[in-house]
């Protein structure tokens, strides 16, 4: 008989990813991705000035924020054929740059390395043994034992004092729980650090956006930082340097501390590249435009089919033509009113709730394809299109990563490793390291810019009458976003937004195809139904955000987790 | 050249997603208080929206912090109900499936972990109506508005913070409240 465990944030408002399992033997036999709460909150831009679009859209998620302003605008641009000035391109970028950097570095160390790291080993641990073991690994100045010592202090206080506070609800002991106590440490370490180091890069995005969360400084047609070099209120070389100074105290730890934890993690649990690889249809549009024709990008885009990973088609532009005509969203299994796919210019959001039904509607999630195929979206998307295509920068540090696991699990690791749960979070990290280099970079393209005497930051728009389509799409940190919008005579007609946990947690389609999330989990571990720890690895590698729309606070807190024996 | 420029120590933030009815609240209630108060350097409001554990940023260097909410418990729509650090303490974080849905409990044990000590944390919280798409309260949580920011202003003037009541309040910066054309 099938175990069936069903993980599922209980609480109306919170909790929005719910998945459902079988488990026969030891490992999953059957998986079901379910977001919760409905997502119509496009329908609220329906009629609305273009121009303002992003205000809202940037409030569809507490997070990702600043990627949903940049889909927007974008978007509009798209539909205008409105060219934007390099100043405009370069400080968006900057934006999204240092948001990814934040965004990457929370996630691997507040939101998932105590998936894997037994902080409760860690009392245990002898810190001068940890600080010697971290420095042969890198040259990362926080791995002194004096470091070691403090982080171990910390969790010898909380643990002595029995109040675990937000560790309360960890794994702790579970078998599955492998990493000796001193890596533990280690990683505990750059835990805390990671909570200093993150928010430099989100001070860049404060600056340069004029408030964040929620940035202040889009204008459909550009951005709305005046540039002066002699003024003291404006954008100049002061500020310029700031900005750099903070990117550059940010790079260090992103290229010696999370780059190597990520590293040594895949190489201790070495598993965990054999597990998880999940759909092995992969996308990711290119971002980080080089000029304000955006003709050249520093991040590229493809697509690749069925795991084979030598033969990426390339995607040349931020809407590729190809990109346009592929997207199409599937109802068949989500709680809304039809079945037939639909592009997104045409797509509908009409509510149509059923029970959970394993063979009927299940999510409020709907089904993107492409081509009619499911495709799995994020870093490890954009690596291996990227190392496909011999991108320099990709190969650059997917060749490091490889060498650095492959070294310190003396066990040969190879990039197609990589298409597992384990792999998710390495790519993450080569993203990381990618990105850290080039916040540098185009903040030299941007004061590059402003040296040749160009202060332009804004093109206007006008509204065409009639009917104009466009799509404006963001490479963001989970993944590809793309926002689809109609116009009519200059008021949105139709507004729809296909984000990366879209595809991911994407349920099945009119073919029973399953998705990347419920695809990755067949044939996962499950060495205790009680404590589903394994489950937890695989959904968190990909980065799961669905739970931003709503925050409404609930006082009475519930368990989560249900056990059932079919 | 200092990364970690000195922030305000009293910090009023409002929580809530501006375009789901009630739980537009938070927002809603920084917006009024901007209008209506004036504070002097020693407080900041901010709308931080629906952050995620990115809101430790925030909390770091405050000594009072005081959080405007919409509350999804049971009661009576509108009522106003507040919590202590203690209270809010008492409950603990739910695991996690998504990984941004940390809630605020576990922010404020985020930040205790990073070393952020607080004196004060109040939680003011309104029992939500609606949280259905739209940018408007509901009638019994606009009613519960003025009693909310009452208890802002309270808890900052027993810090010796002096609140100043505008004579002529100033207008509401509220781009959501814009209406959206008929479709044409």
């Amino acid at each position: 008989m099938p175990t069936r465990i069903n993980i599922d944030p209980v609480t109306r408002i919170e909790g929005h990813l719910r998945i459902d399992v079988e488990v026969e033997g030891s490992s999953v036999s059957k998986a079901w991705a379910s977001c919760t709460m409905w997502r119509g909150i496009e329908n609220i831009v329906l009629g609305r000035d273009p121009r303002e679009a992003w205000l809202f859209t940037q409030r569809f998620c507490g997070v990702c924020t600043t990627v949903h302003a940049m889909a927007s605008v974008r978007a509009v641009e798209d539909a205008l054929k409105l060219q934007i000035p390099p100043n405009a391109q370069f400080i968006r970028n900057l934006i999204l740059i240092n948001h990814a950097l934040h965004d990457h570095i929370v996630h691997f160390y507040q939101l998932s390395a105590l998936d894997w790291v037994d902080i409760m080993t860690i009392p245990r641990a002898d810190a001068t043994k940890a600080a010697s073991l971290a420095q042969s690994l890198s040259d990362w100045t926080g791995n002194s034992a004096k470091e070691m010592k403090a982080a171990q202090d910390k969790v010898k206080g909380f643990a002595g004092s029995g109040q675990l506070g937000m560790f309360a609800t960890g794994y702790w002991g579970h078998p599955a729980m492998k990493l000796p106590p001193e890596v533990n440490l280690i990683a505990f370490a750059h835990y805390l650090q990671a909570l200093t180091y993150q928010r430099y890069a989100l001070q860049v995005v404060g600056m340069l956006g004029g408030k964040t969360p929620h940035i202040q400084n889009l204008a459909v047609g550009g951005v709305q930082n005046a540039i002066d070099l002699d003024s003291l209120a404006a954008l100049n070389m002061d500020r310029l340097y700031q900005l750099k100074y903070l990117t550059d105290s940010v790079i260090p730890f992103v290229q010696q501390a999370y780059f190597n934890d990520a590293c040594t993690l895949a190489a201790l649990y070495p598993e965990w590249m054999s597990y998880g690889a999940g759909v092995r249809n992969y996308l990711a549009v290119p971002d980080l435009p080089q000029d304000a024709q955006a003709s050249a990008f520093d991040l590229p885009g493809g697509v690749i089919l069925d795991g084979n990973i030598y033969n990426a088609k390339q995607l040349y532009t931020a809407a590729d033509t190809e990109f346009r005509h592929a997207v199409a969203e599937d109802l068949t299994h989500a709680w809304y009113k039809g079945n037939e796919p639909q592009h997104p210019w045409k797509g509908e959001t009409q509510p149509h709730y059923t029970d959970f039904e394993d063979n009927g509607k299940y999510s409020w999630v709907k089904a993107p394809r492409y081509d009619g195929r499911p495709m799995q979206v994020g870093p490890l998307a954009q690596v291996l299109v990227g190392y496909a295509q011999g991108h320099p920068l990709t190969k650059k540090w997917t060749d490091a990563a490889l060498e650095k696991i492959s070294a310190v699990g003396k066990r040969k690791v190879t990039v197609n490793d990589l298409q597992s749960t384990m792999g998710r979070h390495v790519a993450r990290a080569i993203r990381c390291a990618m990105l850290s280099e080039l916040a540098q970079k185009h903040w030299e393209y941007l004061v590059a810019n402003i040296s040749r005497g160009d202060t332009a930051v804004y093109n206007p728009p006008k509204f065409p009458d009639g009917e104009v389509e466009g799509v404006g799409t963001h490479e963001a940190p989970r993944g590809t976003l793309s926002h689809w919008v109609v116009l009519r005579n200059g008021r949105l007609s139709n507004y729809q937004a296909v984000v990366p946990t879209t595809w991911n947690a994407s349920p099945r389609d009119n073919r029973g195809v399953p998705g990347p999330y419920e695809t990755s989990l067949l044939g996962n571990p499950v060495i205790d139904p009680e404590k589903p720890l394994e489950v937890l690895r695989t959904v968190h590698s990909f980065d799961p955000c669905m739970a931003c729309a709503c925050h409404t606070y609930d006082p009475s807190g519930k368990p989560i987790a249900q056990v059932k024996v079919l | 050249m200092s990364i970690d420029e000195p922030v305000a120590p009293v910090l009023v933030a409002g929580i809530g997603n501006l375009l789901l009815g009630d739980d537009g609240f938070g927002p809603q209630a920084i917006a009024r208080l901007q209008a209506e108060y004036e504070f002097p350097s020693e407080v900041e409001l901010i709308d931080i929206g629906t952050p995620a554990l990115d809101f430790v940023d925030y909390l770091a260097g405050r000594r009072v912090v005081v959080l405007l909410d919409a509350l999804a418990c049971g009661g009576e729509p509108g009522e106003v109900l507040t919590y202590d650090r203690e209270q809010l303490r008492q409950r603990l974080p739910g695991m996690r499936l998504s990984a941004h849905q940390p809630c605020l409990d576990e922010t404020l044990f985020a930040a205790e972990t990073a070393g952020i000590g607080l004196q004060e944390v109040t939680l003011i919280g309104v029992v939500a109506e609606s949280l259905d798409v739209g940018t408007e309260l509901s009638p019994a949580v606009g009613h519960a508005m003025p009693q909310a920011l009452q208890l802002v202003c309270d808890i900052i003037s027993r810090q010796g913070v002096e609140v100043r009541r505008r004579e002529k309040p100033l207008p509401i910066e509220a781009w959501w409240a814009t209406k959206p054309a008929a479709a044409s």
